[in-house]
């Protein structure tokens, strides 16, 4: 168990006599304007202010994270007087969800540079979690601070909303979007807080403008098919609502002092967790680049190897994939998923056979596996085996796929078979086929433009069968 | 079995069912002091009661995902004596040896508990998690669904309190890892359809680790979600699965909690899922066992923010008096439990939900800890519904707030929440007041609200991970301004199907008050079970009428009754 932090003040009671005896020293060398005795007991009262260093318990952490942690608490140590060097000990502590000592030595930081926006801006970042009338207390002051730096308004924002003051909230939203035209989170707020008020054409505005600035963010698309829905746009509404579901969960402040925090972790879940968010943004590269990272750390990490097979599967390098997931594989053989992203990056390279022999694998231990009753279809499908291909179809059809790449495909190939049924005469198990994938993409809610060609294809079919 | 159940109906109709003479007084107005924290007190009687219930999970020091997951209850009358049995899944002996076994208590007489466990048949050997009350052969009594980390478990009452496990006859076989599940007529065809959340494709072999390396339990996030699983029930005879047929097994994500009401008035029961990490469902029933999730379009997949939480329990009730149906939700430590308020619309073109926990005053005190179990139910018998939370960390908590004993599950333990609401639909934080419920440090996870005693106010059952059951009596001072006022007990049944009529909605004249209640499974987290239906009065003499609204949309209208009636409502006997 992580004990309560230790953190006080060296200063005990026996020192209040030598602190008023400092404190009228300076009094006096202001009066007087003796400037170096007055730097003088500004520099003793400091440094017997200083508070003690935090302790956190770091007898289960990672080896390079207690380095790092240890690194920062020698540095602050070194300069007890110094905010920067406690502010950097509260960030690597941040990083590494060690909370209570990183307030601690956020607290510090501000009483050395009570000016300083940072430490009390990520203080407020820290106390949001857990106590969001404390954080709007701690972004107030970080705004009175530094009333430029838009994502402090954002936060304050969110976290006025979190105690129910909506119309401060809506201002601070307002003042954001003003700092920062292209700030989605900010009109997404502002569209929120629209539709509560029962505003709906006034949040679509909104939630549009965030949209067109942000149109991969679940948050957003979710919330403008809400708005949409109010406003009895039914169908576009339906569509988009669909469409979140595949977005990534979270939502991107730009926020480059928070940021400056998430950097500082070096544990393995860190690494794999900023790499799986660059993955679902997209942002490929960075994702690798923090796994390739964790690899040199820790080569023997399974996860990494598995993740890095996804990865360089979704950049098209199917021979990376390959040896990844291999790797991944002879340090876990039981690991969940790997062996599947095997069986399709060697269908990507070719390796039809060794393709065919993981996918079966895979099948063995879990015959609803849509992924690779896919594969399997698309290799039947090769070999010209149609038989094969449509029993693995209708078994991948008949577990249903939830993921939306997957749907798709399954989608794709029902239509590639529907075309080899038909070339072969028969129009009836064609179109049926046809059927089964407008059914599916109605309840997925694409739109009837999209749908009428393969009604049309469905129509010749069925001309077809009645001679 | 008819013949019971009917004589069980007729004892309290006997008793206490007549029209009251002097319903029409107009109901107190909720006072001031209704919502005054300390106004409701609960004390821990669990000794008293003679349960003796202790979950264990046999896994201390180490961190399998189910170990930190289970711990539910059903509370139902499973005998047909009218008092409320209780059962308790467990983590199972194969993992927790005898300590794992789970147990069957009949209260009898009233206010006592004896172990029944043993020729009960119901000593499942599976790794528990919850359970689902219904009578699926409409024959009475009352059947129990076990939902297991591994297959769960049908048991069919044989109307006196022994079971026998007809899983396989009836076609219940649900692999994988079930959570709560739900009874409810999908079709309305008179027999009860079941909804099975299911969790995630957990694998033992992933270590997870916080603060830095720390190993603790894995999150959700670290897994595949598992499709939900509904059966249609054919006649009583065998359960039918349509999860594809129906649109659910369509999404994959990791189910927690489940409840099952007609939430857009169109006189179908739908179903909405809490889902841990993932954007939540509200399958809207489309009828013939079909349905649609809107829960994006309507506002409650995801919280205020447009982000979805970790779903835990689930509350429903009318929190601020305007008849429909709004929607709790218990959360994540560092998230906050979530309010979506209805906001009505016409049968069945629902306008949605809105997000009001802040405003509710529900959020703040909710991120501290994480939430599972959670009810609405009328605390002080004011008329208005009141809020109770049971929590318990799914990680270590950095700082213990138990000196519990046991290193291990110390720095997971937390304090439960109880919340005042005004009728209007906020709520005052009562929980520091709320003396042993509040002050307690347990890893809650079941809670059903019921009356131990029969003295017309509502106490607390909660279930623990790793610990002893309690059972929390309440004290509420009787009399007006802040206590204990008057109450009535319904139970709304239909005699033709020989069992509570599930779905139901009643609205109660008070005075000129109309108060609605829906007639509908225990529920929460893990919970399921049979009530009845309670509603608090306040200082008003008595209830002026009835209106039931049956599933499918036919309305009947009852005479009313004195405070502290219990009244059977029996379909076809009213106007």
């Amino acid at each position: 168990m992580t004990p309560m932090p230790r953190i006080r003040r060296r200063r005990s009671a026996a020192d209040h006599g030598f602190l008023a005896a400092v404190m009228q020293a300076v009094r006096a060398a202001c009066r007087d304007g003796n400037w170096i005795m007055l730097l003088v007991a500004v520099f003793l009262a400091a440094a017997m202010q200083a508070a003690e260093l935090p302790s956190p318990d770091l007898t289960a952490v990672e080896p390079r994270v207690r380095s790092a942690i240890e690194k920062e608490l020698a540095a602050a140590r070194l300069e007890p007087g110094s905010a920067n060097a406690w502010g950097r000990l509260g960030m690597v502590l941040q990083a590494h969800q060690l909370d209570a000592e990183a307030e601690a030595a956020y607290v510090e930081a501000s009483r050395l540079a009570p000016a300083g926006f940072r430490w009390v801006y990520l203080r407020g970042v820290l106390a949001d979690a857990h106590d969001p009338v404390a954080a709007v207390s701690l972004y107030r002051r970080a705004v009175e601070l530094d009333p430029r730096y838009a994502p402090a308004r954002v936060r304050l924002a969110a976290a006025l909303e979190k105690v129910g003051l909506a119309a401060e909230a809506d201002t601070h939203y307002a003042e954001a979007a003003r700092l920062e035209p292209d700030n989605a989170v900010a009109h997404l707020g502002l569209g929120r807080l629209a539709l509560a008020r029962g505003e709906v054409d006034g949040a679509v505005g909104h939630l549009e403008r965030a949209y067109g600035l942000s149109p991969e963010t679940q948050a957003i698309v979710a919330t403008l098919a809400r708005a949409r829905h109010r406003a009895g746009d039914r169908d576009g509404a339906r569509r988009l609502a669909q469409a979140a579901r595949s977005l990534p969960p979270m939502i991107h402040h730009r926020d480059p002092r928070r940021a400056e925090v998430d950097v500082l972790a070096v544990d393995s879940e860190s690494f794999l967790r900023r790499s799986k968010t660059y993955r679902e943004t997209g942002q490929l590269q960075p994702s690798l680049a923090e796994l390739l990272r964790l690899l040199e750390l820790a080569p023997g990490n399974a996860q990494a190897h598995f993740a890095a097979a996804g990865v360089y599967d979704r950049m098209n390098r199917p021979r990376e994939a390959a040896s990844s997931a291999r790797r991944a594989l002879e340090i876990d053989p039981d690991l969940a998923g790997g062996r599947a992203v095997l069986a399709g990056a060697l269908f990507k390279l070719g390796r039809f056979e060794q393709a065919s022999a993981e996918a079966e694998r895979v099948l063995a231990d879990d015959p609803a596996d849509v992924h690779m009753l896919l594969v399997t279809t698309m290799l039947a499908m090769r070999a010209n085996d149609v038989g094969r291909a449509l029993e693995r179809l209708d078994r991948a059809a008949a577990a249903g796929a939830s993921d939306p790449g997957l749907r798709d495909l399954m989608v794709q190939l029902q239509l590639e078979l529907a075309d080899a049924l038909g070339g072969a005469g028969l129009h009836d198990e064609a179109g049926r086929r046809i059927e089964q994938v407008i059914e599916a993409l109605e309840r997925a809610g694409t739109a009837e433009a999209e749908l009428r060609p393969l009604r049309r294809r469905l129509e010749d079919h069925r001309r077809s069968v009645r001679g | 079995m008819g013949v019971r159940f009917l004589a069980a109906l007729a004892a309290p109709a006997l008793l206490g069912c007549a029209p009251a003479e002097n319903a029409s007084e107009p109901a107190a107005p909720a006072s001031a002091d209704a919502t005054r924290p300390g106004s409701v007190r609960f004390v821990d009687v669990t000794a008293e009661t003679g349960l003796d219930f202790v979950h264990a999970t046999g896994s201390a020091g180490s961190y399998p995902m189910p170990a930190i997951m289970g711990g539910g209850v059903a509370a139902f009358d499973a005998d047909g004596d009218g008092l409320l049995d209780l059962y308790f899944p467990n983590a199972g002996s194969a993992v927790a040896g005898d300590a794992g076994r789970n147990r069957f208590y009949l209260q009898r007489p009233r206010g006592r508990f004896v172990n029944a466990t043993e020729g009960s048949g119901l000593d499942n050997p599976g790794h528990g998690m919850g359970a689902a009350v219904g009578d699926i052969d409409n024959d009475g009594d009352l059947d129990l669904y076990v939902t297991n980390f591994g297959d769960d478990i049908l048991y069919r009452n044989d109307g006196g309190g022994r079971f026998d496990d007809a899983t396989a006859e009836l076609g219940l076989a649900t692999p994988a890892w079930s959570t709560s599940a739900v009874f409810f007529d999908a079709n309305l065809d008179g027999w009860l359809d079941l909804y099975v959340a299911r969790y995630v494709q957990w694998n033992e072999a992933r270590e997870c680790q916080v603060q830095g390396g720390r190993v603790d339990y894995c999150g959700p996030q670290q897994f595949e979600g598992e499709a939900d699983v509904f059966y249609r029930n054919d006649g009583g005879r065998r359960f039918v699965d349509q999860s594809r047929e129906g649109g659910v097994s369509l999404i994959a994500d990791a189910g927690l909690g489940v409840a099952a009401a007609d939430f857009d008035d169109d006189g179908r029961t739908d179903v909405y899922v809490a889902n841990d990490a993932d954007p939540n469902q509200l399958w809207m029933n489309r009828g013939e066992g079909a349905f649609e999730d809107d829960a994006v379009l309507l506002g409650a997949a995801y919280n205020r923010f447009g982000v979805g939480e970790a779903g835990m329990g689930i509350a429903l009730g009318d929190i601020d008096g305007d008849l429909d149906l709004d929607l709790f939700l218990s959360h994540l430590i560092e998230e906050t439990n979530t309010l979506y308020v209805n906001l009505g619309g016409a049968p069945g073109l629902s306008d949605g939900f809105d997000d009001r926990a802040a405003e509710a005053g529900l959020a703040a005190p909710s991120t501290p800890y994480t939430g599972f179990g959670t009810a609405l139910f009328d605390a002080d018998n004011d008329g208005d519904l009141d809020l109770a939370v049971v929590n318990g960390a799914v990680k270590r908590r950095p700082a213990a707030l138990s000196d519990r004993d046991d290193w291990f599950w110390r720095g997971y333990a937390e304090p439960n929440l109880l919340m005042l609401g005004d009728g209007e639909g906020a709520f005052v934080d009562a929980s520091s007041a709320s003396g042993d419920f509040g002050a307690a440090l347990h890893v809650s996870r079941g809670l059903v609200p019921f009356d131990l005693e029969g003295d017309g106010d509502l106490d607390l059952l909660v279930s623990n991970l790793e610990g002893a059951a309690r059972i929390y009596r309440n004290e509420s001072a009787g009399g007006s301004g802040g206590g204990s006022g008057g109450w009535v007990s319904l139970r709304v049944v239909d005699a033709e199907l020989q069992r509570t009529a599930l779905g139901a909605s009643v609205v109660a004249w008070v005075g000129d008050r109309p108060v609605r209640r829906l007639v509908l499974p225990l529920g929460g987290y893990l919970t399921g079970g049979e009530a009845p239906l309670h509603i608090g009065l306040g200082d008003a003499v008595g209830v002026q009428r009835f209106e039931v609204t049956w599933p499918g949309g036919a309305v009947e209208e009852f005479d009313g009754a004195e405070r502290g009636a219990e009244v059977v409502l029996v379909r076809g006997t009213g106007r």
